[in-house]
């Protein structure tokens, strides 16, 4: 019994202690001297303006220069483009450091642990960084540091944005979480519980979609010819090992194709704005379907993992209701033994804007493995936002149905709930 | 203080040129405003009459690109076809002139406060100005072959006033822009109002 509470306490302390990064970070806001809430409803998820602005490799369209207030230091004058290749091309850096820092504490309450309340203070410090650096090139970085002197450098990439002058054609090199991912957890969710399809592993050792990878992303997107919605591809070959060194030859491959029927342009606006629109930016009028496929091979404990992962996603913005869900299929083959496993993993959200400070949220999420093993969990949460940087969220995990995955360490069962305080400075 | 009194400088050389090359029957005005996309704003701006058939302009009588405070100064200079410009550095340190431009193509070489060197610009271009001592320093002549030009203020209007009656390009410019002109039908003291947009 013992043994039993101690490995629930420690699942229970690993899992509070994953990252849980965001991509809102205030040195956008300072660079623009905005809100948060131009790009986000709350931080950390990103209103459609803010997902414009990403796909705009951190610039503001159509016309960043319009709207920037912080000026790039040149690294030489337009002009000697006119002098390459005898010349370097001029780039340019940020005239602020481009950092921002962030900090969250969570308490979580399980009833069924040694200590049913636990104090996680601080949960995790981060530093980020993220802009551009003079035309057709941006980069973001996170550097995660978690108490017990862990370091993560999370997240790390360049991208070369708008190559050949289109918001179709764009270049991500580094460490990233792949747009495979139906919905992110850094910029798209709002609760300290991460989804569930998206945590969860089919075999024990293989992949998730939490862990960021090391590759090369191409991706595009264009807003539609009505000005309205638009497409959003990705392509991208990868290690598929995560935060490690890849341990064979194999790359994993994956795709990605949406379309956004209505709505705010997914590569934003052709109108050149005179300011910012700092209010009431969560609001849309449109659905966005996507497709999703992941091939690849894993090699963990000497045995090598052929898997598959093909999946769909649904994303309504009604006004003050968001409504999106995914559902994936995938398969895990062990090729010494030819033993596969299949799953299906699919999940629903309702997030209302009660307040421009506050959101209502609710999320049902479903693990069906091989139709042997069987997960239903619910997750009720309020998002307060107490200032534009700074926000309190509390979730209830609960499970209706549960059972053990060899995998999946987190999916001990646990109903419990967080509290957390998250400040971006 | 310096753009007003290089704009006197281009009045004066438009009536010395008027003078000499044609009737003093200048009097329509154009004027609108320049839209920039793509840029902060419409900085470094210039309207100007590209080419009136059948008429020759004298060049600018004295222009001046002066190097102070690791800055070229004018950041446009508009000149006449077969102005001689002086690039004097009266900066505290060295400085070096050149333009990659294929209008006119030069390399004053690296030279001391106090010294003036002179390049004649003779054909009709958007000619690049660069340093290769300070890689921040830049500046533009714009080479016309009228001397009809007008600076654009800040907020976007221009205003060409004295320009002569007939049908020409008006033409607008601005750094990184690609140049965009529209032909214009004007007749004596005419107001004409023509709005100019510029892209990348």
């Amino acid at each position: 019994m013992r043994r039993w509470i101690t490995g629930i306490c420690l699942a229970t302390t690993a899992f509070v202690l994953l990252p849980a990064s965001a991509e809102g970070i205030p040195a956008f806001a300072r660079r623009y001297e905005t809100s948060c809430t131009t790009c986000h409803v709350i931080i950390p998820k990103l209103n459609p303006f803010g997902m414009a602005f990403r796909n705009n490799g951190y610039r503001i369209p159509p016309n960043d220069l319009k709207l920037v207030k912080s000026h790039d230091i040149p690294l030489g004058a337009p002009a000697w483009k006119k002098v390459w290749p005898e010349a370097v091309w001029p780039g340019a850096i940020p005239g602020v450091p481009p950092v921002s820092f962030r900090i969250f504490s969570d308490v979580v309450v399980n009833p069924t642990a040694a200590a049913k309340v636990n104090f996680v203070f601080p949960n995790e410090f981060e530093i980020l960084a993220g802009g551009t650096a003079g035309e057709g090139i941006s980069y973001f970085a996170e550097l995660e540091i978690t108490p017990g002197d862990n370091v993560d450098l999370a997240r790390a990439f360049v991208q070369f944005d708008q190559i050949g002058g289109t918001t179709l054609a764009n270049l991500t090199v580094g460490r990233f979480e792949v747009r495979a991912v139906p919905f992110s957890r850094f910029w798209r969710r709002l609760t300290p519980s991460d989804f569930l399809p998206t945590e969860f592993r089919n075999v024990s050792g293989g992949l998730d979609f939490k862990a960021r990878q090391a590759g090369f992303e191409f991706w595009g997107a264009k807003t539609g010819s009505n000005g309205k919605g638009g497409v959003e591809y990705a392509v991208g070959v990868v290690n598929g090992n995560g935060p490690f060194a890849d341990n064979n030859t194999a790359k994993d491959v994956y795709s990605r194709l949406s379309y956004k029927f209505g709505g705010f342009g997914v590569s934003g606006s052709n109108e050149e704005a005179g300011e910012l629109q700092q209010t009431n930016n969560w609001r849309d009028q449109s659905v966005k379907v996507g497709v999703i496929g992941y091939k690849g091979t894993g090699l963990f404990g000497g045995k090598t993992d052929d898997f598959w992962r093909a999946g769909a996603d649904v994303d309504a913005l009604i006004g003050d209701l968001n409504l999106f869900g995914a559902v994936m299929r995938g398969r895990d083959t062990m090729t010494a033994t030819s033993t596969s496993t299949e799953f299906t993993a699919a999940f629903v959200s309702a997030e209302y804007v009660i307040k421009p400070w506050i959101i209502g949220t609710v999320r049902y999420e479903s693990i069906d493995r091989d139709k042997a093993q069987d997960i239903k969990r619910v997750v009720p949460a309020i998002v307060i936002a107490i200032r534009a940087n700074v926000r309190v969220v509390g979730d209830w995990e609960s499970f209706l149905k549960t059972s053990s995955t060899a995998g999946t360490k987190t999916l001990s069962g646990d109903s419990r709930a967080r509290i957390r305080l998250d400040i971006l400075f | 203080m310096r753009r007003p009194l290089q704009t006197a400088l281009i009045m004066v050389a438009c009536g010395a040129a008027l003078l000499g090359n044609g009737p003093l029957a200048d009097t329509a005005t154009i004027s609108g405003k320049v839209t920039c996309r793509g840029v902060r704003d419409c900085a470094g701006a210039v309207v100007y009459i590209a080419k009136i058939p059948g008429r020759t302009f004298s060049p600018t009588t004295r222009a001046i690109m002066d190097q102070v405070r690791l800055t070229f100064d004018p950041l446009v200079l508009p000149v006449v076809v077969g102005t001689q410009v002086a690039f004097p550095n009266n900066d505290e340190v060295r400085h070096n002139v050149f333009s990659p431009s294929p209008v006119k193509r030069f390399n004053l070489g690296t030279y001391p406060k106090g010294v003036t060197k002179h390049v004649v610009f003779d054909n009709p271009g958007v000619v690049e100005l660069l340093c290769n001592v300070h890689a921040e320093m830049s500046a533009y002549i714009v080479v016309t072959e009228t001397p009809y030009v007008a600076h654009v203020a800040a907020g976007g209007s221009y205003a060409l006033r004295n320009a002569p009656a007939g049908t020409y390009d008006v033409c607008g410019w601005r750094p990184e822009l690609k140049a965009h002109c529209t032909q214009v039908a004007v007749r004596d003291r005419d107001t004409v109002q023509l709005n100019i947009e510029l892209r990348r």
